[in-house]
């Protein structure tokens, strides 16, 4: 009775380390496979590259132009952080494209264009309307 | 002694060192990732180019400089559609344009040429061309090319030589101020 109980005593005690040392593992490598999923979908990198190309374009166009800019990715990252409105915007006093995919910031870059310049959304597209300065408010 | 075997198999696998080597692991990719993610993209010397293709498109109409390009008071920034504020406040962007005849006199009334923006890009500029780097300095692009002028009713050539720099960045905007 007392051999079979040291046995089973036995048993356990080399069984719960291993499995203690495997949940750990395993805890800590999911962790860093979510800890960089989460950055690979994160908002920083497309903020930064799509308000830099947006006033790229802004620059390089010439009034009566438009400028379509495939957006999809910018949106989709959007979406998943819950934003749906308000992706892009254009400052006009401080003449800056302002990009923020999710409610926690955004990033802002300038352009040296006098124009002025409209934006809207068309499907997953981002359309740039480049418009002789005043233009807009002589026709109002 | 079966079961003091045991608890030293145990302390060996989840041993100090197997932390430590976890930790090493855990904080070297944490370390890469954020490096990679937050990565600038840096586009000063494409717009710096940029900037150099809206100016010679604006003072070089059909090959010929435009008219009033050698007065004093030419504003380049308004015949260019170039907002000042980003020149002359922020100081962000430079453009230099000289302008020679085709025995390489200056035609312009003012010396040092057409000047708008940050003044102190030049000299960032040409520390550059000696080879120094540095990661704060402006991105420059410089073109010399051909044009035409009209000079006591005259058609003659010239050469103009355009220098821009951009040393704009760009920033993020922090969830105070987004509130």
């Amino acid at each position: 009775m007392a051999k079979g109980g040291f046995g089973k005593r036995g048993a356990s005690d080399l069984l719960y380390p291993v499995v203690i040392f495997i949940v750990v593992n395993l805890l800590f490598f999911s962790m860093l496979l979510i800890f960089v999923y989460r950055q690979q979908s994160g908002a920083l990198i497309y903020e930064q590259a799509y308000a830099k190309q947006i006033a790229m374009m802004i620059d390089y166009a010439k009034p009566e132009m438009g400028v379509p800019i495939n957006f999809s990715k910018g949106i989709e990252i959007a979406k998943k952080n819950g934003k749906t409105s308000g992706l892009v915007e254009i400052d006009d006093k401080n003449r800056e494209v302002i990009v923020k995919l999710d409610e926690r910031g955004g990033y802002a870059f300038k352009y040296f264009s006098d124009y002025d310049v409209k934006i809207e959304f068309a499907d997953n597209f981002l359309l740039i309307y480049i418009k002789e300065k005043g233009e807009e408010n002589a026709k109002s | 002694m079966l079961n003091l075997k045991n608890k030293a198999g145990g302390e060996k696998l989840l041993s100090i060192w197997w932390f430590f080597v976890l930790t090493v692991v855990g904080v070297g990719i944490v370390i890469a990732v954020l490096m990679f993610y937050s990565a600038d993209v840096d586009i000063r010397e494409l717009e710096s180019e940029i900037l150099y293709e809206r100016v010679s498109d604006c003072i070089v109409q059909d090959g010929f400089l435009v008219e009033g390009i050698f007065n004093k008071d030419f504003d380049l920034l308004k015949q260019c559609n170039l907002n000042e504020k980003i020149f002359n406040e922020d100081k962000l962007l430079y453009i230099n344009i000289q302008i020679f005849d085709e025995a390489g006199n200056n035609l312009r009334e003012v010396e040092g040429g057409i000047e708008e923006g940050n003044s102190q890009f030049p000299r960032q500029c040409g520390f550059q061309e000696k080879g120094v780097e540095a990661k704060h300095y402006a991105k420059c692009f410089k073109k010399n090319s051909l044009v035409l002028y009209t000079a006591d009713g005259k058609i003659k050539q010239g050469k103009i030589e355009v220098l821009t720099a951009s040393n704009n960045q760009g920033r993020k905007i922090p969830f105070i101020e987004n509130e």
